[in-house]
């Protein structure tokens, strides 16, 4: 099947003010030649830690901002060539769920003019037909018909959260971007948004790319996954391939932190030296290697390591695999 | 029949202004700038009901009357020309409402959009429009206004209009700082990411979200306008007699100050009372809608 998203060579990179007098100097590199594909109907997680690019990918993605180089291709056309009405017809196609469920729905408006807003924008809807078809998408995330006039203060975490989800269905889009959806939920509320996601995949036939740092959630939901780190993707493939044999020593600790919910087995944990090294200065080679418990060659210092192909869809950039 | 289904379900934002209005109410202190802010708007609309020589309110001299002390019939005494001087303050009272309203609106309806602008694209447009903020905001304002009176001539127009240039920076300032944070939330992307217009960004998601610090500043910059006018009055450059005005009477009644005190001390009680009404007005307001300064 062909890729519906396929991202090539992406890099983002913004530049850091340093003092009055030299600016724009400094780069951070948020993305660091990312390609990968989505294909229609499947669920692609996204994980690594905070400030790897993961937010970049998908904001990129929905052309929310212009990438310092690559092309990104929505149904095989490139995305950062569409004007106008081309780019127009390209937003219907495309959602976006935010991680933040507070501060994504504007608190001066009432819910039915937050789900309503694309529909205002991109049909001609109006009045009786407009609510509606509110009334429609808020049913479709388990919400009733009296959240209409009222506005997003009067709703819970995970209830704002479902209005999001509403408001990414309203075109019908084909694709959506959920960017941390559950992170900012109570764990009980995070299982019930999840299969609401879950389940409005299958009814609606929809394509995710799922933001997370939280791997169990991933696991959970995702087909295949991408494991980033400082700006690049160290690992992919099947979820379960990653999540029980993963390869890359980064992906190895990820998965060695993951709490089992069991008292009796015992699992080596991978605990990790240093912290994270500044985006702005990336270390020589591949870029994990001064936190790497495994690391024995130069070669790891000189040269950035490609996504060798392990296996059918399974890519490890490492030069110890 | 199906009908719209507004009026069944509301109550939310009734319940949060409800809110707001309690701790509005619960402060003395606003209670007596409202109070003062209403009597005001009331004694301006019914000022030829109210004064008890309304004519003489207006202009009309009646000289052997003149410089009389405060009496029974006079409570605030005459002027110079014999008018009342209750009468006198009381449609100056018109005046200086009607001035600092227009103002007001001039200066909101410029500095907002402008502020939105430059907040919401940044860059050049940005540097733009704040460097030409900044060049006004660098002269000290009631200089600036007396210096556009100069060049216009003397009038009340001209001293609205001379007021209103040093003072839209202002709410540029405020518009572009507010704008500036809500850009960056997610409700401002989403919209993005939906396709919505930069126009409607702006009119339907930072405007209304940054309307409430604009309302307060609007209401306590009311006291200051009203300050200035009878400043740009008191030196002969906003409001010519004989239409009354707080600042011309303060102005007319300098050299009789000593012998006649009431003739300048009524009026400058007026403005007084008129600013700190707006003060504590708006001091309230700031509390009531924010709630970081609720104490």
């Amino acid at each position: 099947m062909s890729p519906l998203v396929e991202v090539k060579n992406l890099r983002k990179y913004f530049s850091v003010i340093r003092g009055f007098w030299q600016r724009g100097k400094e780069y951070v590199k948020a993305v660091e030649d990312v390609s990968f594909s989505i294909r229609q109907g499947e669920t692609v997680g996204l994980v690594g830690e905070s400030g790897c690019g993961k937010t970049t990918i998908g904001r990129t993605i929905l052309r929310l901002i212009a990438p310092t180089a690559g092309e990104v291709f929505f149904k095989k056309r490139s995305l950062f060539a569409l004007e106008d009405e081309e780019l127009r017809k390209t937003r219907k196609m495309m959602g976006v769920v935010f991680q933040d469920p507070y501060t994504s729905l504007n608190p001066r408006m009432n819910i039915q003019s937050i789900v309503g807003e694309p529909l205002r924008t991109h049909s001609n809807l109006k009045g009786l037909e407009l609510q509606e078809r509110v009334i429609g998408l808020l049913g479709q995330v388990g919400l009733k018909e009296d959240a209409l006039y009222r506005y997003p203060h009067e709703f819970s975490g995970g209830q704002r959260q479902r209005i999001g989800i509403a408001r990414a269905l309203a075109m019908d889009p084909e694709f959506i971007v959920l960017d941390e959806p559950t992170s900012a939920l109570d764990v009980s509320v995070q299982a019930q948004v999840l299969n609401l996601i879950i389940e409005l995949q299958k009814k609606l036939n929809l394509t995710y790319l799922f933001i997370s740092h939280d791997l169990i959630v991933v696991n959970y939901i995702a087909d295949r996954i991408m494991v980033m780190y400082l700006g690049r993707i160290v690992e992919t493939g099947p979820a379960n391939t990653i999540f029980n044999h993963p390869l890359h020593p980064y992906a190895k600790a990820l998965i060695s932190a993951v709490p089992i919910p069991d008292v009796h087995q015992q699992r080596k944990e991978i605990l990790l030296q240093g912290n994270v090294p500044s985006p702005i200065n990336v270390p020589s080679g591949c870029s994990f290697h001064t936190r790497c418990p495994e690391m024995k060659n130069e070669i790891c210092k000189r040269e950035v390591p490609p996504l060798k192909k392990i296996d059918e869809e399974h890519y490890v950039a490492c030069h110890l695999v | 029949m199906k009908r719209l289904k507004k009026n069944f379900y509301r109550g939310g934002r009734l319940k949060e202004y409800r809110r707001s209005l309690h701790f509005f109410l619960k402060n003395p202190l606003t209670i007596l700038g409202l109070a003062i802010v209403i009597s005001l708007i009331l004694i301006s609309i019914f000022a030829s009901q109210i004064a008890p020589y309304p004519e003489q309110g207006r202009g009309i001299s009646s000289v052997k009357d003149r410089l009389l002390s405060p009496n029974y019939e006079r409570l605030f005494g005459t002027d110079n020309l014999g008018r009342d001087i209750l009468s006198r303050v009381i449609f100056g009272s018109r005046v200086s409402l009607k001035a600092a309203v227009v103002v007001i609106l001039i200066v909101v309806v410029i500095g907002t959009p402008l502020g939105i602008i430059a907040g919401y694209f940044g860059g050049k447009i940005d540097e733009v429009i704040m460097r030409m903020s900044d060049m006004i905001l660098a002269f000290p304002s009631l200089l600036l206004a007396i210096a556009i009176v100069a060049i216009l001539g003397p009038s009340l127009m001209n001293a609205m209009i001379a007021l209103s240039v040093p003072w839209w920076p202002w709410y540029t300032r405020l518009a572009r700082s507010q704008t500036i944070s809500l850009r960056e939330r997610q409700f401002v992307e989403a919209a993005r990411a939906v396709g919505v217009s930069n126009f409607k960004i702006m009119f339907r998601h930072i405007l209304p979200n940054c309307l409430t610090p604009i309302i307060v500043q609007a209401t306590l910059d009311m006291g200051y306008i009203i300050l200035s006018l009878a400043g740009l009055g008191f030196l002969g450059l906003g409001t010519q007699p004989p239409t009354p005005d707080w600042g011309v009477m303060i102005s007319k009644g300098r050299s009789f100050i000593l012998n006649q005190w009431w003739f300048s001390t009524f009026p400058g009680v007026a403005i007084f009372i008129t600013v700190l009404g707006f003060n504590l007005l708006g001091d309230g307001l700031a509390e009531a809608l924010n709630p970081k300064r609720r104490k």
